[in-house]
């Protein structure tokens, strides 16, 4: 579990194994990396903490994922080949912007539980939510009432973090990445928890439809009676698919 | 009537383990002053019979503010008139209630506590003074050193390093690093080492072993705990997703086994630990193992749930354990402040202050 520092310190990583690395494993949001670490215990492979996240500092600019990938992009120098990316949940969403900024270096991917294409909304926020917040616009209603009305509103997620990290969530969070599964030239494992209620198994099926007509290479596994942590819950079912991407 | 007060909360990291700690030393005892520290600071007097979820958004409602005076004779004053307190049972984990703030200022307030004292609280949250202090007494402990601003030589042990924030009492902040230029970074761009960090050799193999001593009615251990810890890190992802409460099933194994040998070194080693680092009350003691050796790691003078699922041999009830602790704070105070020498003589021979400046 040892770290090591990259990017002039700007991002820390471990290290597993041997180097060079053959897998590049990103973590989900509020995890960090050796939280995925188990998954691939015996495995070349190094897995950062994203910036933000452990001991890798919050970034100076509100970064989507495309900004994450290229803040861990650095790490792919410490691979001979193209590594295989493991991604889950955020860490997903990094890992597929991570392969279509870099095709040539990148090679199959799995995927679990990665939020790729926004759901449809469920409907309009809260009456009393708009009505603080048009009424805040206008300053009649403070600031502080405001961000206890937001905080109030907001998902775990939402109310755990503070200043660029709440930005970068609100950000990431309304990002959706059809563009980036069309333009996907590596072949992609997902492998989802049937339970997830995160990520639903129809987000794994529609993205998988999405990218089998771009004619992406797509398998799609489910995990019974698995929901979203699935680094906890499916460890060996998790390994065991980077291994075979490892032997393609 | 008088009655013991529990303070739990504060303006900590641990704010919120602290009150899971006092709603179930409160719980357990009943009788008490239940008083709420709020992350703002801000003292509260509260329904002893709350829960934890009630303290989500802080302050629950029907809160009723009290100040602090630290006054002899004064303390927690709710509307001018002061609560009747027996002892304090403090129940904060890590910042100001652990590190010998809060302490300092019940001194002050001539009320009687839980714990060690003003000094020995400080010394338990900082591990460059209790490791050094450790090692002058001539216990075992692995070398210790700041990682002093400016100074980027690499120690004389090697890697791979811990780093750990110097002063604090949770594992946050503290990371394995494999290398020297690691610890820099780390150093540099962690916010939890901005008040120093320390250095040590990370003793790969090594296992932890954790022990509580109380020292009242007797001076007392518990049984020897052995958590369990990912092949080469501190955490694993599981032990991060179990509930605390320090009671969980999984993740250690308790009692340890060790060897007679190995055994008998953590009780000669907790007695001396205890009087090196002036615990009182329920400690909780930690060591590291390494190839049957015992180093001393670090104290925590007022461990989560006070440590109560560690006594199962001896066998001791929460509630028992607790009642002690509140009779020992109850007896006499650890500190008492002396004006012996202050008679006036000095004063009456001074003549003026200008003389003085000549």
């Amino acid at each position: 579990m040892a770290l090591r520092s990259f990017a002039d310190g700007t991002l820390f990583a471990q290290v597993t194994g041997t180097s060079p690395s053959r897998v590049l494993a990103l973590h989900g949001w509020a995890r960090r990396g050796s939280d995925i670490a188990p998954v691939i215990q015996g495995v070349d492979a190094i897995t950062p903490d994203l910036p933000g996240f452990g001991a890798s500092p919050v970034p100076d600019e509100v970064l989507g994922a495309k900004g994450y990938a290229k803040a861990v992009a650095p790490l792919l120098d410490e691979c001979d080949e193209p590594p295989v990316l493991l991604g889950h949940s955020f860490g997903g969403r990094v890992a597929v912007c991570l392969a279509t900024a870099y095709p040539d270096r990148v090679g199959p991917l799995v995927l679990s539980g990665v939020p790729l294409v926004r759901r449809a909304p469920s409907g309009r926020s809260n009456l009393t939510y708009r009505t603080v917040k048009a009424l805040n616009r206008v300053g009649i209603v403070s600031d502080s009432r405001l961000e206890a009305e937001k905080k109030r509103r907001g998902s775990a997620d939402y109310r755990a973090v503070s200043g660029v990290m709440r930005d970068i969530l609100v950000k990431v969070v309304n990002e959706s990445y059809e563009d980036q599964l069309r333009q996907l030239r590596s072949p992609v494992h997902l492998i989802w928890g049937e339970l997830d209620g995160e990520v639903p198994l129809v987000v794994a099926e529609t993205a998988r439809d999405i990218m089998k007509e771009a004619g992406v290479e797509v398998t799609l596994t489910v995990l019974p009676g698995v929901g979203h942590l699935t680094p906890v819950e499916a460890p060996d079912q998790l390994r065991q698919a980077v291994v075979e991407a490892l032997n393609r | 009537m008088s009655k013991p007060a529990v303070i739990f909360g504060g303006p900590s990291d641990e704010h919120d383990i602290s009150i899971l700690t006092g709603l179930q030393v409160i719980h357990a005892l009943g009788e008490v002053h239940s008083v709420f520290w709020s992350k703002s600071g801000d003292w509260f007097l509260v329904d002893p019979d709350l829960e934890a979820a009630d303290f989500v958004e802080g302050p629950p409602g029907r809160s009723r503010e009290l100040s602090f005076m630290a006054v002899p004779g004064q303390g927690l004053v709710l509307k001018k008139k002061p609560l009747d307190i027996s002892a304090v049972v403090i129940a904060c984990h890590g910042g100001p209630g652990e590190d010998g703030t809060l302490q300092g200022l019940l001194d002050l307030a001539g009320l009687r506590y839980t714990g060690p004292g003003q000094a020995a609280s400080a010394l338990g949250m900082d591990k460059l003074a209790f490791g050094s202090a450790m090692a002058a007494a001539g216990l075992p402990t692995v070398p210790r050193i700041l990682v002093a601003t400016g100074e980027e030589e690499a120690p004389e042990f090697e890697g791979p390093y811990i780093s750990k924030p110097r002063f604090g009492g949770s594992s946050i902040g503290i990371e394995i690093a494999d290398d020297w230029d690691t610890v820099l970074a780390l150093k540099k761009s962690s916010s939890f080492f901005d008040q120093g960090a320390v250095v040590e050799p990370f003793l790969v193999g090594s296992r932890d072993l954790q022990v509580a001593v109380r020292t009242y009615p007797d001076w007392e251990m518990s049984a020897v705990e052995a958590p369990l810890r990912a092949a080469e890190g501190i955490y694993s992802y599981d032990q991060k997703y179990l509930a605390w409460g320090g009671e969980v099933s999984e993740g250690r194994e308790l009692p340890a086994t060790m060897t007679d040998r190995v055994a008998a070194e953590v009780v000669s080693l907790s007695q001396r630990i205890t009087d090196v680092a002036g615990l009182r009350g329920i400690a909780r003691i930690d060591f590291l193992e390494m190839d049957g050796e015992l180093v001393v790691n670090e104290v925590n003078t007022i461990p989560g749930s006070m440590a109560t699922y560690l006594w199962i041999d001896p066998p001791l009830k929460r509630e028992q354990l607790f009642r002690d602790m509140v009779a020992e704070a109850e007896g006499p105070p650890v500190r008492v402040f002396s004006v012996a020498g202050s008679d006036g003589t000095a004063l009456r021979s001074a003549g003026t202050i200008a003389s003085k400046l000549d």
